[in-house]
């Protein structure tokens, strides 16, 4: 497989009034060709932040260090003009509420064709056919209706996928698609996830599907990162990951999800996520964790490969060299 | 929001603290005029013909009026005018236009229709006609200066707490409340009021200040305070037909209205920004 | 404990510019089901349809167009405000978003003893320390406002201010779906805890499949503001008879990786349609896979297909 993005000790910190928000604590990740590649953590936890960093479209009062290799190339070194580039050409993103992602006071032809214009050379009227063309690929029926349709005419699930279809106008190798599916219904929820799943095969990008539901990683991911307070604490293939999971806090998460197939005892994790303005000491999981010991307190796990393709970052897994 | 951050805020905004600044004086000078005021006579009224019309000097900083006047001492006295005026009409619009705002915005219906159409009817006219015309109707003085300006300014305090009365009341806690068995005017008082009064009091905050300058206007042309009360728009308007050989007759107390609407508009400006979620983002 | 006959709740929506044309939203179309005392009976269906406006009927949050509810064996609906003031303590709900169902501007320790003093209850104070105790918060939470407090702390002081009245019935409105999933499961425990500590009866009002069948005895599954399908958890999860629960089911993803290629082969048709335009005979026939022409003439009934076990479908049992 061949590597398409790798985020390499990213830090961001938001400047706020109450201090400083260190919202991304040295995020490690490595997305593939052709992969879906999931970010699965709690409100808060930096994945969103981490999505907008690769796009360079994080808030004036942000600072960020580290690397993002996209192609190769850094991205954190292009320029705002090259940047622009990337965006919604190489690397597109769908957002969880589609309504505020389009412009409501203009017709979705218009949006389209803007989009299609701006990214291709070709004029309005090839557009307007590119957009048909489009709108009928994420499987929306009468699409001479829809294009002339605002964007309020539409119903959610339908603005969706003409975001989907926005997003894929210009080919992108990576889609990051944000919570897409989050204020949908579950019934639309799942034609929303298959229809992405059935595009990537078709065109062969690949996805970081940002969630915060486990159940959707596993129905749609490949492999998947867990997020805990600006940290990834594990990376594994999706099965493994939900067989063997080896991070305190993967194993709480999974036994707090409920399961429609039978009552589950469901054992809460204790406390709260910390304040990330005077995050823990050490491994920031630590005031929440069953096994924590002294050096959890001290120093910040590594995240280490603990078996082939199966990372993490604890001290129980040896997540600090010295150790 | 709690009060340490609003404070915190506050003071980031450099424009904020010159507009509380300058109001905190201002009520400094009104409250110890007589002690500030190098002649408290003059400034009563008393006229003083030996030394009329004088430029300013080391006696007379901002140099005297057609009647001999000391203008700084009259500047000084008429902050009491101004600052009277200034909130006294916004407390008694407040005080009109709150209680109707909250009733229309709560109750909505037939009410809520009723005393809409009345703000319409007030709201047809520009402020400042409407308040000529009751001045006219009420005759010339303070108190009816103050009472013209406040009839014609409730509508826009009943408008604005209604807006907000209407959004409050769909808000779960208000649910809650009733589900609850709450009584309707604990839940008014206690549930809708509270959260519905920030942004009149942003509101009111500018308000003081257009309140002053709309007083101004009103002794400027005869229908407010009559001489020899001390006033800034009087002072203007007395000065205005000296204006071209003696200047500072008028300038001094038009610079005076000048600084008090700056700040209370620059003071709710920044209370704007502080409640406004959107905007607080700028200060960070 | 809770009776619920024929409940209708239509809500008119007045369109265009001179007034002309009055829709009916028909948002809860003839519900009849019952709650026994201590269980949890479920409302679960996706959104518009009607759940919601269920519970707050129930409660007389909203005035009913039509049908009965009884409580106990009193006739809520034929209540007067008087008389309903002293059954409220009774029926409580909690509120999916709990900061917005908080007054911003009063302390936890107002905020629960409002209904105390309310109805002239004494030793406010040790009773809100109690009530604080009881939803795993201390005294030391009792100065803050809500805005000081998490997603979490937020919901648990909301279900104090339920309990303060000694209610017998609440109403839980998706009372976890806005938070997060480590908080929402010390949440849905303490709703257990204080179930059996106390014996309430449950209303639980989900869109979450999963939360359902944690949570509930019996459930109810509603589209476009008609029960299609009511049961035991057992019946309905295990043996779904109405195509759209068993769409439900399908739809939801299950935390399980191994499911993947399996579940990719379902696929599920088309949206619902508007509630303000539902379609004729059976609502679901739009979206049905084995629709027939009879579904689009005529709307089917809720029969009993096996003992408690109703669903309102033409082929109930055959399909």
């Amino acid at each position: 497989m061949k590597e398409l993005l790798s985020i390499e000790n990213l830090y961001v910190n938001f400047r706020t009034l109450w201090g400083l928000v260190k919202v991304l604590n040295g995020v490690n990740l490595k997305i593939y060709e052709g992969e879906v590649f999931g970010l699965v953590g709690e409100t808060g936890c930096g994945k969103s932040v981490t999505a907008m960093s690769i796009l360079r479209l994080l808030p004036s009062n942000a600072e960020i260090s580290g690397k993002i290799i996209f192609k190769g190339k850094d991205l954190l070194k292009k320029s705002e003009e090259e940047m622009r580039k990337i965006r919604g050409k190489e690397i597109s993103i769908i957002f969880q509420d589609p309504m505020t992602s389009l412009n409501p006071l203009f017709k979705i032809k218009e949006q389209m064709i803007d989009i299609i214009t701006t990214h291709n050379k070709i004029d309005t009227e090839e557009a307007y056919k590119k957009a048909k063309e489009l709108l009928r690929e994420v499987g929306l029926p009468d699409v001479d209706r829809i294009l002339n349709s605002y964007p309020h005419e539409l119903s959610g699930g339908m603005r969706q996928r003409v975001m989907i279809a926005m997003a894929l106008s210009s080919n992108p190798s990576l889609l990051i698609a944000d919570e897409p599916t989050t204020a949908l219904d579950v019934t639309i929820q799942k034609q929303i996830l298959d229809l992405i799943l059935n595009l990537k095969e078709e065109l062969g990008f690949s996805v970081l599907l940002i969630t915060h539901d486990l159940g959707v990683v596993a129905e749609s991911c490949d492999r998947v990162g867990v997020m805990y307070a600006g940290n990834i604490v594990e990376i594994a293939d999706t099965e493994e990951l939900f067989e063997n999971p080896l991070h305190p806090y993967t194993q709480g998460l999974l036994s707090v999800i409920p399961d429609p197939r039978y009552k589950k005892h469901l054992k809460p994790l204790r406390g709260q996520v910390p304040s990330l303005i005077s995050p823990p000491r050490g491994c920031r999981f630590n005031p929440r964790c069953e096994f924590v010991r002294d050096s959890c307190k001290l120093k910040k796990p590594a995240l280490v490969e603990y078996k082939e393709s199966h990372f993490v970052a604890c001290h129980l897994y040896g997540g600090n060299p010295d150790d | 929001m709690r009060k340490k951050e609003f404070i915190k805020i506050l003071f980031r905004n450099k424009l904020s603290v010159v507009g509380l600044m300058i109001i905190l004086i201002l009520l400094f000078i009104a409250i110890f005029a007589p002690l500030l005021a190098p002649y408290p006579e003059q400034a009563k009224g008393e006229p003083n013909l030996k030394e009329r019309l004088q430029p300013p000097s080391s006696k007379h900083f901002f140099g005297t009026d057609h009647l001999g006047r000391d203008i700084l001492s009259r500047v000084i006295y008429g902050s009491r005018t101004s600052l009277l005026i200034g909130f006294s009409v916004v407390l008694l619009a407040i005080l009109i236009g709150l209680p109707l705002g909250l009733i229309a915005g709560y109750y909505g219906g037939k009410i809520d229709l009723i005393i809409m159409r009345i703000t319409d009817i007030f709201l047809a006219f520009p402020p400042l006609l409407l308040a000529l015309l009751i001045a006219t109707t009420l005759g010339r003085g303070l108190i009816n200066a103050i009472l013209a300006l406040s009839i014609s300014w409730w509508p826009w305090y009943t408008r604005l707490v209604r807006g907000m009365a209407i959004s409050i009341k769909e808000r779960p806690y208000v649910e809650a409340a009733k589900g609850m068995g709450i009584s309707e005017w604990k839940i008014i008082f206690r549930h809708v009021l509270p959260n519905s009064i920030s942004p009149l009091i942003i509101q009111a905050t500018m308000d003081i200040g257009s309140a002053i300058l709309e007083a101004a206007a009103l002794s400027f042309l005869g229908l407010g305070v009559q001489p020899p009360t001390p006033d800034w728009g009087l002072m203007v308007s007395e000065g205005k037909e000296y204006f071209l050989n003696y200047p500072w007759y008028p300038v001094f107390p038009g610079l005076a209205i000048f600084i008090t609407v700056m700040a209370f508009n620059l003071l709710g400006d920044a209370l704007r920004e502080i409640m406004d979620p959107r905007l607080r983002r700028k200060f960070l | 404990m809770i009776k619920v006959e024929h409940l209708k709740k239509y809500f008119p929506i007045t369109k265009g510019f001179i007034r002309k044309k009055t829709l009916y939203l028909k948002a809860v179309d003839d519900v009849s089901f019952i709650i026994n005392d201590g269980e949890t009976f479920a409302l679960v269906g996706e959104s518009g349809s009607g759940k919601s406006t269920t519970g707050r009927t129930i409660l007389r949050l909203y005035e009913p167009t039509d049908g009965k509810v009884f409580f106990n064996d009193i006739e809520i609906t034929a209540l007067s405000e008087e008389e309903l003031k002293k059954i409220k303590p009774k029926m409580q709900m909690i509120y999916q978003d709990p900061y917005s169902s908080l007054n911003p501007r009063m302390t936890v320790f107002d905020i629960i003893a409002e209904p105390l003093k309310e109805y002239n209850y004494k030793n406010i104070e040790d009773r809100v320390l109690e009530l604080l105790e009881s939803v795993g918060l201390s005294e030391e939470h009792a100065s803050k406002y809500p805005d000081e407090l998490s997603g979490g702390q937020c919901q648990r002081v909301a279900i104090a201010r339920a309990l303060a009245l000694e209610p017998e019935f609440l109403v839980l409105d998706e009372p976890t779906s806005a938070l997060d999933v480590s908080v929402q499961a010390q949440v849905l425990n303490l709703l257990e805890k204080i179930q059996k500590e106390k014996k309430l009866t449950y209303l639980f009002i989900s869109h979450d499949l999963g939360l359902v069948r944690y949570l509930s005895n019996r459930v109810g599954v509603m589209y476009l503001g008609k029960i299609v399908e009511l049961g035991t958890i057992e019946q309905v999860f295990d043996n779904p008879l109405h195509p759209y629960t068993r769409m439900l089911l399908q739809s939801i993803p299950v935390p399980d990786p191994k499911q993947k290629s399996k579940r990719r082969r379902i696929v599920i048709k088309g949206e619902i349609p508007s509630p303000l335009n539902p379609p004729a005979g059976c609502p679901f026939h739009t979206r049905c896979p084995y629709a027939q022409e009879i579904c689009k003439r005529k709307e089917p009934l809720l029969i009993e297909v096996k003992e408690g076990h109703l669903v309102r479908c033409h082929f109930a049992g055959e399909i």
